[in-house]
């Protein structure tokens, strides 16, 4: 009796101590580094009309949290791969709401389509590429040329843009102290890209139809981006989720002024 | 069913059993209804044992259809002296008999059998609380409290240590339903999970259904948590003052005529903002929880009526670090009536009372979140024999108020205001088809505002093999349906915040299929091993989408969530020394429905192991007596519950229409594959040591000294994907309280 007892002492003991054994791995891995998106982003566009760049670099493990982005011990370099130019960027930080943000500058000469990597590497050895293609330069056509009114249709022609490249634009103008932005409708085909449109729509979309063509609006700006091949893969991985953004582009304005239509 | 065994019992056999003892037991000190009492009746010759009974919460058993004959009644209860009478009964006619039982002096050694068992059948499912089962379990205050004893249940998971939110064997906290007499209140457990408005002081008796429950209990769809307070003490005067770390209580009860009407009036406040600094050195405990209960009961020879009111308060954070704070209130007012008298057949209940929840969030720079809900309501119980057959019937009426204020917190649920009707009504029949096999079949029905009515069929068998009582094979089935849901994020640890709304005509009413298979065996006198194994398959629950990418916003959908486990408790007493061992465990999956429950990437979630799923849980209780020293200590274990992992932290900077210099970027927090990941295992042992001083006769002092988590594991509560960020329940916390006591 005394022996089954000592058994059962025995045997609870041996219970509890497998269980405080099973209870030592106390950690907890909450970073999903298999997760897919790499170890950092990059937010920055290479625009050839531009002589400065920057490229925002992130690690994508820190919470964005003031002490954990505080630092960013990483090298960001950026090479002109068709002409073998490799060039190591500083790192600018500009904080927004305690939140550091480290923007890698650069005044590389950046020209039209010309292949340009960036590569962050941390202290660990981990690199991680990025490419961005800036875009062709493309010879933009205003048709037809001199005065416009409210009903004149304007065409825009941009020549050459190839199928994997993007072309966006954005009308921008004021209205009674309001600055009001429309949405571009661009065609693109054949190697060309197109924007065909009249005052009055563009004016009509931004404020609705109370207002008089020509006289509460009489001149708009389209801000226009053509962005070199990739980027629209780049918006669409992982689902619109990516975290990377890193693309060679030229951005222009044009004015138009218009008269009240007749 | 019940009408076809009505058929059953023969015309002569109902001639002869017409007459009916009705047992009202009674504790000789303080005048209070003793629950649980056995009452034995008995051959006067022989000393058979003819029938046997436990007593309800009233204190009330009776034997109904029994014959016309001389009879022997024994009613025995724990720390009480037996009381015996002899009495002949008489045809058509019920006697009454108040069983006043005097304090035994001396001493337990060992629990009699005839003290210690309750003489039930069909109880799978079914966990008796009593207050000395919650004072057993250390608890940083003079006495214990509900919600301390109910962590440790091997069926009742907390995630962790703040919140208020307790989920039975796989439930979620809005498909349980917490009843005190009788009357709903939705959240009474504090903002610290040591904490319940129901202090162990106030505690008649407490009834967890943790599934299968009967057809008397309705709109909840996986547990059911009855409290039934105790009057005030109906002979003398008494109160109590007590201290701790924790918090600071009060209590004074007696009577307004003696024997008959009484009072209690009991609160409570938190102390532990104050003290954690200086007890553990954590600066972190930023909530802040009160309760006041009061009671007006008064009790004649044939009713009993009492007046209840509540108030609970709860504010602060769940996680210190985060901007969340949480607030919900509780206020139920109401009274219950029984009424026994000798020309009625059964007793007759009616409750009716009003009971008002709400909640609220707030965070930094955001609009406040609220959500309320109140409810007046009326229930009426009683039983009747139709053709020889005692069917329990009832019905109540709710009228519901439900009002939110969202701030687009979740994006198809708006603002909004609504009031329903709900009539709610049973009727069962506890049928003893032999000394072996009792069954139990019932139906309920559920009629709301926006709904057709539900049909709830409940059955529950108990099966004593070979006709001993030491042994007991029960089993539970039903269906059950809820007219309200609540729904929060669940993937925000942080908050507790739930909408509660009622489900309108656009969806189906949630819903659940009960199974349990439950044995249980007593060994002598000292050890219960009682093993039950269940299924609970739960349809239309209202769950918050997951995306990879957290927003404000939320979208909601439904899901079927299966769970289902085992829980094994073996219990040993021989005084002065009591052991509790505990495993349950158990696994809940949830599974989308027509819609999914969100999607990762590029593929939809169909499913996924709720934050809520713990596989394995071990609770020990040990109590000792040693001379004036009750010392106690509880052991838990439990597995790692499932959380999310993140894959990315970033500032999303919109390339071209942005720039980095000039534009800060869109935080966003990039989640991993739902709950795909789980947390360490949990364990934690408290300790505590109490003695009594009495210093006069009428004046006492209660001190108890202990520690809670007094190996000081770093137990994790839940993990803060946001800043990755683990959030630990409490460390080591020394403490010391003091109660006085006078009558």
């Amino acid at each position: 009796m005394k022996n089954k007892r000592h058994d059962i002492v025995w045997l609870f003991s041996c219970f509890f101590a497998l269980l405080m054994i099973a209870g030592c791995d106390n950690t907890i891995d909450g970073f999903d580094e298999d997760g897919g998106v790499g170890g950092f982003s990059v937010y920055g566009a290479l625009d050839y009309s531009k002589d400065v760049h920057f490229i925002r670099v992130q690690d994508l493990s820190a919470p964005l949290l003031a002490d954990s982005v505080a630092e960013l011990d990483v090298e960001v370099s950026l090479t002109n791969v068709d002409a073998g130019i490799t060039e190591t960027l500083p790192d600018s930080v500009i904080v927004f709401d305690d939140i550091a943000t480290h923007n890698f500058r650069t005044t590389m000469d950046i020209t039209p389509q010309t292949t340009y990597r960036l590569k962050v590497e941390d202290d660990e050895g981990f690199t991680q590429n990025f490419e961005a293609i800036t875009p062709a330069d493309a010879e933009v056509i205003v048709s037809p040329t001199g005065e416009y009114t409210c009903n004149t249709v304007i065409r825009i022609t941009f020549d050459p843009v190839q199928s994997d490249e993007l072309v966006q634009g954005k009308f921008l103008f004021s209205f009674r102290g309001a600055d009001i932005t429309v949405e571009a409708d661009v065609e693109q085909n054949n190697g060309v890209a197109r924007i065909i449109f009249q005052p009055k729509d563009i004016v009509a979309r931004g404020i609705g139809n109370a207002f008089e063509c020509g006289l509460d609006v009489s001149a708009f700006v389209l801000k226009y981006t053509h962005i070199g091949p990739g980027f629209e893969e780049i918006l669409n991985d992982f689902e619109g989720l990516g975290t990377e953004q890193f693309v060679g582009l030229f951005q222009d304005n044009i004015t138009f002024s218009f008269s009240q239509s007749q | 069913m019940i009408v076809l065994c009505s058929f059953i019992v023969s015309p002569e056999a109902l001639a002869q059993q017409n007459s009916t003892i009705r047992v009202i037991a009674i504790a000789g000190d303080d005048g209070i209804p003793i629950a649980g009492a056995n009452v034995l009746l008995l051959d006067p010759e022989s000393g058979e044992i003819l029938d046997a009974g436990a007593t309800n919460n009233d204190g009330l058993f009776q034997f109904s259809g029994i014959d016309v004959r001389e009879y022997r009644i024994k009613v025995s209860f724990i720390g009480y002296e037996t009381y015996e009478q002899t009495l002949t009964t008489e045809a058509n006619t019920n006697k009454i008999i108040q069983a006043r039982l005097p304090v035994k002096v001396e001493a337990l050694d060992e629990l009699v059998v005839e003290d210690k068992r309750e003489v039930t059948t069909g109880q799978v499912g079914l966990r008796q609380i009593s207050r000395q089962d919650i004072s057993r379990v250390p608890t940083p205050i003079a006495g214990g409290d509900l919600a301390s004893y109910l962590q440790g249940d091997p069926g009742i998971i907390s995630t962790g240590d703040r919140g208020g939110e307790l989920y039975i064997r796989g439930g979620t906290p809005s498909q349980n339903k917490v009843l005190v007499d009788g009357m709903p209140i939705v959240k009474p457990f504090h903002i610290s999970n040591f904490f319940s408005a129901f202090p162990q002081k106030a505690i008649q008796t407490v009834d967890l259904y943790a599934g299968g429950f009967g057809a008397e209990y309705s709109d909840a769809t996986s547990a059911i948590i009855d409290v039934n307070l105790r009057p005030g003490n109906f002979r003398q005067y008494s109160g109590s003052g007590s201290v701790s770390p924790y918090l600071a209580s009060f209590q004074v009860e007696g009577p307004f005529q003696t024997n008959h009407q009484s009072f209690m009036l009991m609160g409570r406040k938190s102390t532990i903002s104050e003290s954690s600094p200086f007890v553990s050195g954590d600066d972190g405990s930023d909530i802040d929880f009160y309760d006041i209960t009061g009671r007006y009961s008064v009790q004649g020879y044939n009713f009993n009526c009492s007046m209840t009111g509540i108030i609970t308060h709860d504010s602060g954070k769940i996680n210190p670090a985060r901007d969340f704070d949480l607030s919900w209130q509780n206020t139920v007012v109401g009274g219950r009536c029984s009424a026994f008298g000798e020309t009625i057949d059964y007793p007759i209940n009616v409750t009716v009372g009003y009971s008002h929840y709400k909640n609220s969030e707030a965070s930094d720079g955001e609009t406040n979140r609220s959500s309320s809900f109140s409810e007046i309501f009326l229930k009426f119980d009683n039983t009747q024999r139709v053709f020889g057959i005692p069917l329990d019937f009832g019905f109540k009426m709710n009228f519901g108020d439900y009002e939110a204020s969202l701030a687009e917190r979740f994006t198809d649920l708006e603002s909004f205001e609504e009031q329903t009707i709900l009539v709610n009504a049973f009727i069962s029949n506890a049928w003893e088809v032999s000394d072996q096999l009792t069954l139990n079949m019932g139906v309920a029905g559920l009629a709301t505002t926006f709904q057709p009515i539900t049909l709830e069929p409940r059955f529950r068998a108990a099966y004593n093999p070979a006709g001993r009582d030491d042994i007991e094979v029960s089993m539970a089935l039903g269906r059950y349906y809820q007219a309200s849901t609540a729904i929060g994020d669940v993937r925000n640890a942080g908050s507790v915040f739930k909408v509660r709304k009622p489900i309108n005509n656009n969806f189906a009413l949630p819903s659940a299929d009960h199974a349990i298979l439950g044995y249980s065996q007593r060994f002598g006198n000292t050890v219960t091993l009682n093993v039950e194994g269940y299924i609970k398959n739960h349809h239309d629950i209202s769950v918050s989408k997951l995306t990879p990418t957290a927003t404000i916003e939320t979208e909601t959908t439904t899901a079927e969530g299966l769970g289902y486990g085992a829980d094994i408790q073996l219990e040993y007493e021989r005084n002065p020394f009591y052991l509790l061992l505990g495993y349950g465990y158990g696994n809940v999956e949830y599974k989308a429905t027509s819609d999914d429950l969100g999607s990762f990437l590029s593929q939809p979630v169909d499913r996924y192991h709720p934050a809520h799923d713990q596989r394995h849980k071990v609770n020990s209780i040990v109590s000792y007596e040693i001379g004036d020293f009750t010392t106690s200590a509880r052991w838990e274990f439990g597995s790692g519950r499932p959380f999310t992992q993140v894959f990315a932290f970033d500032l999303l900077v919109d390339i071209p229409d942005e720039t980095p210099t000039t534009d800060s970027g869109t935080a966003r927090t990039l989640f991993s594959r739902p709950f795909d990941q789980r947390l360490p295992v949990y364990h934690r042992l408290d300790v505590s040591v109490e003695r009594s001083f009495r210093f006069t006769p009428n004046f006492a002092m209660d001190l108890k000294a202990g520690a809670i988590n007094i190996y000081d594991r770093d137990n994790v509560f839940y993990y803060d994907s946001n800043n990755l960020q683990r959030v630990n329940q409490t460390s080591l916390f020394p403490y010391v309280s003091l109660r006085a006591q006078f009558n």
